[in-house]
């Protein structure tokens, strides 16, 4: 399928239009906005949000409205419909819902009288609830009434005169009232937040694959891991279809070899690993705050190879629940204030937790609030009277929290699951105690023999209070072209300084001295608390690039990312040096020797 | 060397030597057959990541019909058949030749003896080759760039098949043609866009699957001619639009078609930066000519030179006087001693332009009667020129390591040309950085490496400190490799190599002696106490420390490296009780 990108209607380059057929549009918002919290955004590409538009038999379909922050262009695309023809009525099909879309739904009502809402039953009970909710400080307005809503109960023919919609319920746990759309005459796919990556991208759809690969990549990572069997059933489902091109709701859409796509899409999934502990994350979410602390746990979580299995506590029947508990290797547990409350639903699981659950496994919380955190305080008093010991401070954030803290809570999440997966190896150890140990295994001895220099690698990104600095030592490091002068280093995939060695970021190498690397060599292999800076008590300095030269360094270089490359349990990651200086001529550089191959 | 290999097959896996044929639409009344070949053993540089290939053949059916390249000679059977299943040959009316490289033209005798009223379409050169390989009159039609043959409409379909031609000299032979259907906008290539890749999927639908090939197929083949893909580019960007590329080898190009269109740009115009470069001379259909200054020209480039393939029987006087003119270095082939009037115009042309103390090199043909290299070498001896290698000498059937040999010998020549440019490069580099990078110590280690069997049997060794561990499960390592390095070609994807270890209280001897510069092709491990069933990978140095045999997964390109990235699966430490030797440097501007 061949769609053609028109001229926008609208003097507006944040807004894009592109002709599906006569009467169906997409109209693409994009948003540059760089510095965002949640981890998703964290390639700071920004991102974009594609509605589309029917007008049939007086009649105009709205598929996927934006948040309210787009409302302004919204209103002016409904203006240039009803310029064009006259409609009586807005359907409003909507899978995608929170508050601030529910803003927008108000907002359209508000001008627009006659307007219906299509969703899927737990997609009501989202609107239902958050039409209500009303912050404290709001002033008492005219209330918007809420329009009536047309229930989708398992897979839906609306049949217009010359387009067939399939709306198909797929609801996971991170989005309970999603819904695909499949349009029958152009085979269009409106996949909503599956195969969805955050770019500002004006094409409208990808030219080529390895472009976007990254970016889907770590969508998928960010939201979807947590409910990898849920996604992937769902992805299956699609091959009932004809599918010409596939439309998500953020990014370019997708035209060429749609099976393999779907297929490596699935494989995603798939890489999880196998037979890994697992942890159930149970939360409920007013406005998503909650849900986006349940991401960065989760992702730290995975990063270590343990699994999570999210768990959306209102949508998910008590008996699902129960077994996911018994299943689980530790829990997670996270929940809205509203009204100086715990939801209900947060209520009950709590009392299955403190029947089922299993008091010897780690157990955490957390939660976002507006003015007080009391459903935070509840959990923690009842779990602890119950004999639960939390793992973990209670994560408690107010409205929604910056990128640092998104950066700690991602830490927590890490040493969470190393501590689930010490405990599994424990188990695993006593019942398997042939195994050659590594330390006398003659490929790992020899590997051991493979050296490198000392170093201390530095990053330090984003500004004022955005800006996340850490540190870890490295030894697995090389040069690695001459011109341009290059280098390469491997670095863990459950490093905190990972997330901060992304393409285009930039990081300082202190190379250590051979007489002095004790210090260095102490502090910075000692455990960090998630969040605690790695720098305190140090005389800095910093490199043209603002990264961090630490005092001992006998040379430094100050390098940005270009390529990475995934290694096993690692990254290797090239960089360009930019500028690099000797600090003390006459040391030699520390070498680090090892007896094997199993450790740093 | 390994001879026998019989005791040691009960174990491998059997090859077996597959052949196979796809047909499908791919465009509106477009057929292809593909000729699968699944052999994923044979060796010519090209093949190098044993992929096996395709000959793909197409027919267009307007109101008349025409066939596009035939096959392998291997296909004969097999390719004929399926032939005869999608159309009447009686009924075909053309056969455009992209170009006569035997395994796309091997079946054109086959075919006109189903029926001999067949024009034949294609370029002057080759259709003088056709003559030369069948032996037979045929009808004939020259055609040029910019002409067009048309071949009506479709009575079913009602599309226009207006076939455009537009000339594409060296990509990779002299005689290639590509033909435009704007009919149904497909460009057909025949070996430019093509890669080795034999699979059943038609298309190009798994983009990261195939780009390795892809990029290697163009460095093999099309690199050396980046000034004629980057003409090419400019003339396919002025036909209307592309819905796909239907290439000679590989799957057809059609869902990522500006990917791999602006991939070549890219390449091509980062190759033809400067003007300095190499002319490297042969003749097309003649010995082993093109093969020898393919693997010349590869390691050329290796070295991050540029060259221009230059085909003597082809190429007009002006045109050939110029490149020589301005080249910074000649190759010349041997000639056959009976040759025609047209070659003996382009050599005498080709002496003529030689200017004094201009660097040459030569290289046997192997064509059965060559004019005597010596006799050539005293020739460009008597006219003054440099002589910027050895003459390059073929004794026997072309093999594997004579191959090697002359790609190494490419890249010395490559180097040369360079070494102005490279300490130039170096030279600009921040002091301070400089100093500061070359603090960053590494072990000393030599990589070494074997592929192949009894005379396909070669090996290869480097010394390397650019060494570091990489994973822990599984256990890896990476060694950044320079691109100019003859090991590189040992360390594709799936491939073996060893990783040998340096005491610190022994490292010199090895150090040095793998230090030396060799002569291109010349034995690495001569004098060196080796032993070699110890790995998979390669010999392991009886003096070193530890081995680690390693298996490639991944290669990360930078500017003048490869990052390597290879799995542990084997090693062990001959000494527990002795450290790694350690490599110190004060600057980062050498290794």
């Amino acid at each position: 399928m061949k769609t053609k990108n028109i001229e926008p209607v609208l003097e507006n380059d944040t807004l894009l239009q592109f002709d599906i057929n006569k009467n169906f549009k997409c109209f693409r918002f994009l948003d540059n906005k760089k510095e965002r919290f949640e981890l998703e955004f964290n390639l700071e590409k920004g991102t974009s949000f594609n509605t589309f538009f029917l007008n049939e038999n007086n009649e105009l379909i709205i598929i996927h409205p934006p948040e309210i922050a787009h409302f302004k262009l919204l209103k002016k695309i409904i203006n240039f419909y009803s310029e064009e023809f006259k409609f009586i009525k807005i359907n409003i099909i909507t899978g995608h819902i929170n508050p601030k879309i529910v803003d927008t739904l108000k907002s359209i009502k508000s001008f627009f009288e006659n307007i219906e809402i299509t969703c899927s039953a737990p997609g009501q009970k989202l609107i239902s609830e958050l039409w209500l909710l009303k912050k404290p400080e709001e002033s008492e307005e005219l209330a918007i009434q809420l329009p009536n809503i047309v229930l989708v109960k398992k897979d839906y023919l609306l049949n217009l005169k010359e387009h067939t919609l399939h709306l198909i319920p797929a609801p996971t746990a991170r989005w309970p009232g999603s819904l695909i759309i499949y349009e029958e005459n152009t085979e269009i796919l409106l996949s909503e937040k599956l195969f969805s990556c955050h770019i500002a991208c004006e094409d409208w759809s990808e030219n080529n694959r390895l472009s976007t690969d990254n970016d889907r990549k770590h969508f998928y990572n960010c939201l979807m891991a947590p409910m990898s069997n849920q996604i992937t059933s769902l992805s299956e489902k699609l091959f009932e279809y004809d599918i010409k091109c596939i439309a998500p709701l953020h990014g370019p859409a997708i035209e060429y070899s749609l099976k393999s796509f779907i297929n490596d899409y699935i494989r995603l999934g798939e890489n999880l690993a196998i037979n890994s502990p697992k942890i159930a994350l149970i939360y409920a979410s007013a406005y998503g705050n909650t849900a986006s602390i349940g991401d960065a746990l989760a992702k730290g979580i995975t990063t270590t190879s343990v699994e999570v299995e999210s768990i959306n506590c209102e949508f998910t029947s008590s008996d699902d629940l129960i077994k996911s508990i018994k299943q689980a290797d530790g829990y997670l547990v996270g929940t809205p204030t509203i009204g100086g409350h715990a939801p209900t639903p947060i209520v009950s699981a709590l009392g299955s937790i403190l029947s089922e659950g299993d008091r010897n496994k780690p157990i955490g919380i957390f939660g976002s609030f507006g003015w007080s955190g009391e459903a935070i305080d509840l959990l923690e008093s009842k779990l602890q009277d119950g004999g639960f010991k939390l793992s973990f401070e209670p994560i408690k954030v107010k409205f929604s929290p910056n990128k640092p803290k998104i950066k700690e809570i991602e830490e927590i999440g890490t040493h969470f699951g190393r501590k689930i997966l010490k405990k599994s190896k424990q188990k695993s150890r006593q019942s398997d105690v042939g195994m050659i140990s590594s330390k006398t295994n003659p490929t790992f001895q020899a590997l051991g023999r493979v050296v490198g220099s000392l170093c201390v690698l530095t990053a330090s990104k984003g500004k004022g209070e955005n800006n996340i600095k850490s540190a870890m030592l490295a030894s697995w490091v090389s040069q690695a072209s001459f011109s341009p002068p290059g280098l390469s280093i491997a670095v863990a995939k459950d490093r905190a300084v990972e997330s901060l060695l992304q393409k285009g970021d930039s990081f300082a190498l202190n190379i250590l001295s051979s007489k002095n690397s004790k210090e260095p060599l102490k502090r910075f292999s000692k455990p960090f608390a998630p969040g605690e800076n790695r720098f305190s008590g140090l005389e800095t300095e910093e490199t043209p690039n603002k990264q961090i030269i630490i005092p001992e360094s006998l040379a430094w270089l100050d390098a940005t990312v270009k390529e990475r490359m995934e290694c096993g349990d690692h990254w290797v990651i090239y960089a360009e040096v930019n500028y690099g200086r000797v600090m003390r001529q006459d040391d030699l550089t520390a070498v680090h020797h090892r007896k094997s191959g199993s450790n740093y | 060397m390994i001879s026998s290999t019989k005791t040691g097959t009960t174990n491998l896996p059997h090859v077996e030597q597959k052949l196979s044929i796809q047909c499908n639409n791919f465009a509106n009344d477009s057929i292809a057959i593909r000729s699968l070949d699944w052999d994923r053993d044979r060796f010519d540089i090209e093949f190098g990541l044993r992929n096996g290939t395709t000959y793909n053949s197409f027919i267009i059916k307007g109101e008349e019909i025409a066939v596009i390249d035939t096959s392998h000679s291997k296909f004969e059977k097999l390719w004929i058949e399926s032939l005869i299943e999608q159309v009447d040959p009686k009924r075909i009316k053309y056969l455009i030749t992209s170009h006569t490289e035997p395994d796309h033209s091997g079946l054109i005798k086959d075919l006109l003896n189903l029926n001999s009223e067949i024009t034949i379409v294609g370029s002057k050169i080759a259709l003088k080759f056709i003559e030369d390989q069948i032996h037979r009159s045929f009808n004939r039609l020259e055609v040029k760039s910019g002409e067009y043959l048309d071949l009506g409409k479709n009575k079913k379909s009602g599309i226009h098949h207006n076939i455009e031609f537009i000339s594409a000299p060296n990509l990779h032979w002299p005689d290639t043609i590509f033909s435009y259907d704007h009919g149904t906008k497909v460009l057909y290539t025949c070996d430019a866009f093509g890669l080795h890749y034999c699979s059943n999927e038609f298309f190009d639908s798994h983009q990261n699957e195939i780009f390795k090939d892809f990029r290697f197929y163009y460095d093999c083949l099309m690199g050396p001619n980046a000034r004629s893909v980057v003409q090419a580019i400019k003339k396919i960007d002025k036909l209307p639009e592309l819905d796909a590329i239907a290439v000679g080898h590989g799957p057809i190009l059609r869902n990522h078609v500006n990917f791999w269109k602006d991939k070549y740009s890219e390449w091509s115009n980062n190759k033809s930066k400067g003007n300095e470069f190499v002319a490297v001379c042969y003749i097309s259909d003649y010995g082993f000519c093109d093969r020898l200054s393919q693997a010349i020209s590869h390691g050329i480039s290796k070295a991050d030179a540029q060259v221009q393939l230059i085909d003597l029987r082809s190429s007009d006087a002006q045109e050939l006087t110029a490149l020589i003119n301005e080249a910074k270095a000649v190759v010349i082939p041997t000639w056959p001693l009976k040759y025609d009037t047209d070659l003996q115009e382009s050599i005498g042309t080709l002496f003529a332009a030689l200017k004094p103390k201009q660097l040459t090199a030569i290289y046997d043909s192997f064509g059965g009667n060559d004019e005597p290299i010596d006799s050539l070498a005293s020739k460009l001896r008597e006219l003054k020129q440099k002589e910027a290698l050895t003459p390059l000498r073929v004794k026997e059937n072309p093999n594997p390591i004579i191959y090697q040999q002359f790609e190494e010998a490419g890249t010395d020549l490559g180097q040369l040309i360079n070494k102005k440019k490279n300490i130039a490069s170096i030279k600009n580099l921040d002091s301070n950085l400089d100093k500061a990078l070359g603090r960053l110590s590494g072990g000393l280690y030599v990589v070494t490496a074997s592929e192949g069997v009894g005379d396909n049997f070669r090996q290869s060794a480097m010394v390397a400190s650019w060494v570091s561990q990489a994973s822990f499960s599984p256990p890896g390592i990476t060694v950044a490799v320079a691109k100019d390095r003859a090991i590189e070609s040992f360390m594709q994807v799936n491939k073996t190599f060893v990783i040998n270890i340096l005491r610190e209280d022994n490292f010199q001897k090895m150090f040095r002696h793998f230090l030396k510069r060799f002569s291109p092709g010349a034995n690495r491990f001569a004098d060196v106490d080796i032993i070699k069933d110890l790995a998979k990978g390669g010999p392991v140095l009886a003096d070193s420390l530890a081995y680690l045999d390693c298996k490639v997964t991944s290669r990360l390109e930078t500017p003048d490296h490869w990052i390597i990235y290879g799995i542990v699966e084997n090693g062990s430490v001959s000494d527990l009780s002795c450290k790694t030797a350690v490599h110190h440097r004060k600057v980062a501007n050498h290794y």
